[in-house]
């Protein structure tokens, strides 16, 4: 070093000023070195810092190199290695005057590199040694006491600025994990879903610790083995694949002593090695401890040397995990009784299926329906959920049993392709039918089968259950019933005999092939009661088969009487047509014969021409309501139902007529009750029915009167429905007339076609309805209209069986929650 | 459409680099266009409050960093022709003699002093009442607005829709920190991953414009796919690329007060198109600054730093050819030593041929634009390059490599002889560069050639307005993709 003792002072100053420099330790580092190596003219200055989990020098800055190349070099000088070692053991400056000629012992050397003379100032207070300081030069070199004064004065004002960046850093650290445990703890109060907690904590605390992976086990209920929830930054599959048992190994011995682990070196664990040879450097576990007991690990791995766990870490990890065991311990509670709530629904569920199941059966008494409704309750999902259902009646002679209808799935191929169709009623009617087997008949079991279970359930009236199958059983490798039945239905399965009046007509066999839920007592005993209902049903099957063939032979001779009676009514119907007509008819003819003997002689007064023609219009347009109306009765007009409010509809034909009752000086009383329900009807048919009765009744009240209208619902009695009278004060009808005016083409008036009531009857009747009259001669007339809320009934059992479609979906719906 | 840019520096209060010229040109060409455009920016040391008077205290607001929250104030001062500056202050951060470090570094809290300057503009936006429909921002040290729009502040009725626009001035500075500085910008550790805001285990704040913001652009459309490409993309090619559908090129304009041959104070005789001959006056006073004796030959100039990214080797290699060549040349800038002492020893070998300046020197770069024949930009890379486009309105022929800005403004005059403005390379090799000297030397002995090729570069047009227009259909765009109609 060359003397330039007076500059040492200023030298310093500059040391001083940039080592509090108000910019990155490296930087200021850096600037350090470049200043003493330009201003000792030593060749290079470099400073190595102590690893921070050991007493190793590995190199940080130097005055040869840019910053991110220095620290890029991965070599460490060992404590009592090298030059810089000794100083550090030492704790005091070491010079090396020529290493060319007298190296140190245990020589490193990139740190000799191709130098002559160094010297190692440690790094340090008076406490703490933080590094290294080199001062190397290429040619030999001495230093004075001074100067090595003023390099330790030096490596002191560095060591103080390392101490303050360390601090200021640990400050920044300690702010960034707080702020990240206040987070995490709103975080894991917002839900229940422990999955997602734990995602959240395992990724945010991975990456405050900078960790390259991290996983989550927690220890299943019962048996207490570790299932990984959480499993993430493994990018490269086989490190992942090989670290997997590995961090298994690890997390069941952290899991048992219930003490975190810290793996930085050999002497950590046993397993330092084999995470070493994966590529791991450090590993920190942790249990997550609850009450005395652990529920779980969770693991980080780092891969990068820069990125070593230390007990600071562990500290933090452990205020984490204690927060952790507490929403794990309060999720484990809330899945507990999530699924004792789900275990009651089931049961609960199974009792109304049973119901659902038995009205269903009561609902129909054709026996091919009643046997598919039979069959689907035993296999629907939302029945009793078996996977395959067969029915076996006796044959006519009593010597077999044959297979009579079948569902579930034949093969795995059918399994897969899922069970009961979801969807609209006809859907779920055409998948009912679908799933039918063909050819079922050829399944033939001679009751003298003795080692066959079904034949002996019948024989023994008696439920038989087995997992072992039949003394018939072939192994079962991969059974098919379709190519016979015995010995190829699986070990386990249930056969339950029916029974009717004491004797088996019938078995039901039942399996679970193809489905991992095994057969359950509590599913026998369900059977059972399925069994006993399903022979009921039957029985009134049969009962009312016998019935509607004898009810069938009484309606067909029925029906020849009626067409006979049509065509008499026929007859008479085109003569009273032909009377209307006439009529209408002749005054056209008349008039149209005036307008042409005008047109030929010439002598045609425009004025009488107009009104003959207004005469043959209005006869036509009478022709024409004949017309219409007569058609009416020969085609068969469906109503288009719409939901419709009556008291409108009255309200709206009533306008109608306000011209012509104020002419005919008619008093309108209305008496529209506002709790009218909302119908369904025909809304154009319902408005031709009020037309009619209105005109029915102005035209009975010529002169003058009161015409009455009230609405109001149907009483209990009545059925569910609405009802509307219409009353006039018209005299009534004579009492020889009153049976006849529902028929075609009676009328007492001028004016009418007679097909004004017939409609009304007609429309009443088609929408399920009932009309009535109350006649009061001499006074007036009542109609009593009931309409049903619904024109007509649908049938009861399909109502049930989309009930337990739906019952199904809820099933499947329950199954989605993790249990 | 009301226009916030947001910058670490703006001309005329706070400059370092080319980023403080767009920022002070932007808002006023947008405003000649009729965009309402103010500018936002900390309030520096260097902030002359006697020439850019504020009433303070200002708008009071309060930032929350992390765990705690710093306290400030937000100045208006008026920035010319109708541009409002606002001032976001707090002594504490932005009080200092430098704007991003001093001469031993880059400060120790940027992370901390630019996350309080984003989230700054938030709280000022969300307490002052004021709308925008968009935030320009640039750079890293803006980089964190796009990313409170759409998170942190998201629900906040004047930043529903507000669209936002991030401009990369320069890719080599991302804003790299420490991975514990995420918390104190309120972000959740959900966002630090490759994908958003990490940068192998540190935080990157250019990253959280890159993802964030509705549109991004940069400095030149060449540049703007270079940087998609692991060459030029600083290790965020990726994210680049994902972005390339919103990514756009603008080229900067140029202050056509300070550049400007006719009217230029700098140089010996002004000179137009029409005119040239003030252009033979300039030359000869070029190579008399420069103690060159004047031959005839063609002049050749070099402005700019002496390294890498300016293609220093490559000059330090064609050195001794150059010498061999009837020229002269003339270089201005500073760098890295071994570039300075390079050129200046080959300046020393041929004194009457080669001549260097190192210095930064505003007057001489003038004159140098005037003087020269043509202007040497041999860059490794160039997001848009200024002194080329100087060189074309100068009527100085540009030999350039064919990277960014410069393949944008120079169409090479042997490929193009209609619209040729220069003469051009692109392999980053000495041979190429010397091959294109050449042949500018060739056209150069055909005069009427040469007059063609200077006309044509001094009639482009490269004025901010043009660039304003394009900016602005880039706003439209940024705000039908919030969702609005621009």
């Amino acid at each position: 070093m060359t003397e330039r003792a007076d500059n040492r002072f200023s030298h310093l100053a500059r040391v001083v000023e940039i080592s509090n420099s108000n910019v990155q330790i490296e930087n200021r580092l850096k600037h350090i070195c470049d200043f003493l190596s330009r201003e000792t003219e030593a060749d290079c200055v470099c400073i190595y810092r102590r690893d921070g989990h050991g007493d190793d020098l590995a190199p940080w800055v130097s005055s040869c190199v840019e910053i991110e190349e220095c620290t890029r070099m991965d070599f460490v000088v060992r404590p009592e290695e090298g030059i810089a070692g000794k100083a550090a053991r030492k704790r005091a400056p070491v010079f090396y005057p020529d290493v060319k000629t007298s190296p140190p012992s245990l020589a490193v050397p990139r740190e000799l590199r191709e130098f002559t003379s160094i010297l190692s100032v440690p790094v340090m207070d008076d406490v703490y040694l933080y590094g290294v300081m080199n001062v190397s030069t290429l040619r030999p070199a001495s230093y004075s006491a001074e100067d090595m004064a003023f390099l330790s004065a030096v490596a002191t004002e560095v060591a103080g600025a390392v101490r303050n960046s360390r601090l200021y850093n640990d400050a920044r650290k300690r702010v960034s994990e707080l702020i990240t445990l206040n987070e995490i703890g709103r975080a894991i109060t917002t839900t229940f879903e422990v999955n997602d907690i734990l995602g959240y904590v395992a990724t945010t605390t991975s990456r405050l610790l900078s960790a390259d992976g991290v996983t989550v086990r927690l220890a299943t209920e019962g048996r207490g083995a570790l299932k990984s929830m959480v499993d993430e930054g493994y990018d490269h599959p086989v490190f992942r694949r090989e670290s997997r048992a590995l961090g298994k190994q690890l997390a069941v011995q952290i899991h048992h002593e219930m003490r975190p682990l810290l793996v930085n070196a050999p002497e950590d664990s046993p397993f330092h090695a084999a995470l070493a040879r994966r590529g791991v450097v450090s590993f920190l576990g942790l249990p997550i401890l609850s009450k005395g007991r652990s529920l779980g690990v969770i693991s980080y791995y780092s891969a990068s040397p820069r990125v070593r766990f230390d007990t600071e870490m562990v500290h933090l990890m452990e205020t984490v995990c204690s927060q952790l065991a507490n929403v794990v311990e309060n999720a484990i509670v809330f899945q507990r009784a999530q699924r004792l709530a789900q275990e009651n629904q089931v049961k609960v569920q199974r009792i109304s299926t049973l119901y659902d199941v038995a009205r269903a059966l009561m609902s129909t008494v054709k026996t091919d329906r009643l046997l598919q409704v039979m069959l689907y309750a035993l296999v629907s999902p939302g029945g009793l959920n078996f996977s395959r259902a067969i029915l076996f009646l006796l044959a006519e002679d009593g010597q077999a049993l044959v297979g009579r209808m079948a569902m579930g799935p034949r093969d795995r191929e059918e399994a897969l392709r899922g069970g009961p169709a979801e969807g609209a009623p006809d859907a779920m009617e055409e998948g009912v039918r679908g799933m039918l087997w063909p050819g079922i008949e050829t399944l033939r079991i001679p009751l003298a089968t003795t080692h066959c279970l079904v034949a002996r359930a019948v024989l023994d009236k008696r439920a038989v259950r087995t997992e072992t199958g039949c003394g018939g059983t072939a192994g079962g490798a991969v059974p098919d019933v379709r190519a016979g039945f015995c010995g190829n239905h699986p070990d386990s399965f249930v056969v339950v005999p029916l029974v009717i009046k004491g004797e088996a007509r019938g078995a039901i066999y039942v399996d679970n092939q193809f489905r991992e839920r095994p057969i359950a007592d509590e599913d026998i005993q369900v059977l059972t009661m399925f069994a006993s209902k399903a022979c009921l049903a039957m029985e009134n099957a049969s009962l009312y088969e016998s019935l509607e063939r004898a009810l069938h032979d009484v309606r067909s001779t029925q029906d020849r009487l009626v067409q006979s009676e049509k065509l008499m009514a026929l007859g008479e119907m085109a003569a009273k047509i032909a009377h209307e007509i006439k009529n209408p008819l002749t005054v056209i003819g008349g008039f149209a014969r005036r307008i042409a003997r005008a047109a030929g002689g010439g002598a045609s007064d425009p004025h009488s021409t107009a009104r003959y023609a207004q005469i043959i219009l209005k006869e036509v347009q009478r022709l024409e309501r004949i017309v219409q109306q007569t058609l009416y009765f020969s085609r068969e007009v469906v109503p288009a139902l719409r939901s419709v409010d009556l008291n409108s509809e009255v309200r709206d034909v009533l306008a109608m007529f306000r011209e012509e009752m104020e002419e005919a000086r008619i008093t309108t009383v209305s008496d529209l009750s506002p709790a009218i329900p909302v119908i369904s009807v025909d809304p154009d048919q319902l408005r031709q029915v009020l037309w009619n009765l209105f005109s029915n009744a102005v035209q009975a009240m010529e002169g003058s009167g009161i015409l009455t209208i009230a609405t109001r619902p149907a009483r209990p009695d009545e059925g569910a429905g609405v009802v509307f009278q219409v009353s006039d004060t018209g005299g009534g009808i004579p009492h020889d007339v009153v049976h006849n005016i529902f028929n075609p083409f009676f009328t007492t008036k001028s004016k009418g076609t007679g097909l004004g009531l017939p409609i009304v009857h007609a429309i009443v009747e088609k929408h399920g309805g009932t009309i009535h009259l109350d006649n009061r001669e001499g006074q007036g007339v009542t109609f009593s209209v009931f309409l049903p809320l619904f024109p007509k009934e649908t049938g009861a059992g399909d109502r049930i069986l989309e009930q337990m479609r739906k019952g199904g979906a809820n099933e499947s719906g329950i199954k989605a929650h993790p249990g | 459409m009301k226009v916030l840019l947001a910058s670490s520096e703006i001309v005329p209060y706070a400059k370092t680099g080319g980023l403080a010229d767009v920022a002070g040109a932007l808002p006023k060409a947008l405003r000649r266009i009729g965009v309402e455009a103010d500018c936002i920016m900390p309030l520096y040391r260097t902030v002359d409050r006697g020439q850019f008077p504020y009433a303070g205290p200002g708008f009071p607001i309060r930032v929350p960093l992390g765990h705690r929250e710093e306290a400030g104030t937000v100045e208006e001062t008026d920035g010319g022709d109708g541009v409002r500056a606002f001032l976001i202050r707090n002594d504490r951060y932005f009080d200092r003699e430098f704007l991003y470090g001093n001469k031993d570094g880059d400060y120790v809290d940027n992370c901390e002093r630019f996350t309080f300057f984003c989230r700054g503009v938030m709280e000022w936006i969300l307490r002052s009442g004021r709308s925008y429909d968009i935030i320009h921002c640039n750079d890293w040290q803006t980089a964190l607005i796009p990313a409170y729009v759409k998170t942190l502040y998201a629900a906040g009725a004047a930043f529903r829709g507000m669209g936002t626009v991030f401009t990369v001035h320069n890719l080599g500075y991302q804003g790299l920190f420490w991975n514990h500085d995420l918390p104190m910008t309120g972000l959740g550790w959900d966002l630090f991953t490759p994908q958003r805001l990490e940068f192998y285990g540190k935080l990157n704040l250019m990253k959280a414009g890159l993802v964030f913001a509705d549109i991004l652009t940069t400095v030149s459309a060449t540049y703007s796919r270079e940087i998609q490409t692991p060459e030029y993309g600083y290790g965020l090619e990726g994210v680049l690329y994902e972005r390339r559908e919103d990514l756009y090129g603008i080229v900067n304009g140029i202050d056509d007060e300070e550049w400007h041959p006719a009217t230029d104070r700098f140089i010996a005789e002004n000179f137009s198109a029409g005119d040239l001959r003030g252009k033979a006056a300039c030359r000869r006073d070029l190579l008399a600054e420069f103690g060159l004796p004047d031959e005839g030959v063609p002049v050749l100039g070099f402005i700019g730093r002496l390294n890498a990214q300016k293609g220093s080797d490559l000059l330090d290699q064609i050195g001794v050819w150059l010498a061999g060549q009837r020229l002269r040349v003339v270089f201005l800038g500073s760098g890295e030593r071994r570039y300075e002492e390079s050129m200046e020893a080959l300046g020393r070998k041929h004194p009457d041929r080669i001549a260097i300046r190192v210095a930064y020197d505003n007057a001489l770069a003038h004159k140098i634009e005037a003087g020269a024949d043509m202007f040497l930009m041999p860059s490794r890379y160039e997001p848009c390059g200024l002194n080329q486009i100087y060189s074309l309105k100068y009527g100085t022929v540009p030999i350039v490599r064919e990277t960014g800005g410069l393949a944008d403004t120079v169409t090479d005059a042997d490929a193009d002889p209609a619209g040729g403005t220069g003469f051009t390379f692109r392999r980053y090799d000495a041979e190429d560069l010397k091959d294109a000297i050449a042949r500018a030397l060739a056209a150069y002995a055909d005069r009427p050639r040469w007059e063609a090729i200077v006309q044509r570069g001094m009639a482009l047009d490269f004025s901010w307005d043009a660039s304003a227009r394009e900016y602005a259909s880039l706003y439209g765009k940024a705000l039908r993709k919030r969702g609005r109609t621009g």
